[in-house]
């Protein structure tokens, strides 16, 4: 398979046909070593330009450590908390010594006003397995809000 | 038909057209008024966490003690 191929089979376009039953963790695995190389550089290269949450996913599957440093960038690029909450949990994945990003992901899930946007937080800060950010999470299991309550439990239990 | 009008599609992204979809979900979900319902679910949705039906749809229609019957589509 040629380099431009493997991207667009692990990294389909962003519709909802291409995305929805879509998982990509058995094409990686096919892969080779130099494969897997020339994947991982091209998604680092791509973050500079643009935003997508598979690719970060992508990113965590192929434990990419080198990816730090541009992860690093776009976090700051952010304006939107809940994207710096995302950012945050991937990087926190690759690199635990990242520590700083604890707070950055505490103050950010903290101006959040939107259920909907915490529901997906609470996934992004369960990540840090920390017990700071747990004892928050938790703190929304008895919300009267059904998704908000089922979302911080089952955020708790991965 | 309704489209995503160009809005992406991203999986665990509350901002893209998943999440979209997932709200409109909700809010059906929320105010369906019978006891039970069928589901007509194909088997990767159902075993997908971050499927529109176990994200958004099945959480709050459990809360409401609304019965579900499943029914497997290829």
């Amino acid at each position: 398979m040629k380099k431009s191929e493997i991207f667009k089979k692990v990294i389909p376009s962003a519709s909802m046909q291409e995305r929805e039953n879509f998982d990509n963790k058995i094409i990686i695995d096919s892969l080779d070593v130099n494969q897997k190389n020339e994947l991982e550089n091209e998604l680092i290269c791509m973050l500079k330009d643009s935003f997508d949450y598979l690719i970060l996913q992508t990113l965590v599957y192929l434990n990419s450590k080198k990816s730090v440093p541009e992860l690093l960038k776009l976090l700051e690029k952010q304006i939107k908390d809940i994207h710096k909450i995302e950012i945050a949990s991937i990087i926190i994945q690759l690199d635990k010594s990242q520590v700083n990003l604890k707070k950055i992901a505490l103050k950010s899930f903290n101006k959040l006003e939107n259920n909907f946007e915490k529901i997906q937080a609470f996934y992004g800060l369960s990540k840090f397995k920390d017990d700071e950010l747990n004892f928050v999470i938790n703190s929304y299991v008895n919300n009267p809000d059904p998704l908000v309550s089922f979302h911080s439990k089952n955020s708790l239990k991965k | 038909m309704i489209t995503n009008a160009g809005i992406a599609y991203e999986k665990g992204n509350i901002n893209s057209a998943w999440g979209l979809w997932g709200r409109l979900s909700s809010t059906l979900a929320s105010k369906i008024n019978t006891k039970s319902v069928k589901v007509y679910i194909t088997e990767a949705k159902l075993k997908d966490p971050k499927s529109i039906w176990n994200f958004f749809e099945r959480p709050i229609l459990e809360n409401r003690g609304i019965n579900i019957e499943y029914i497997i589509v290829k």
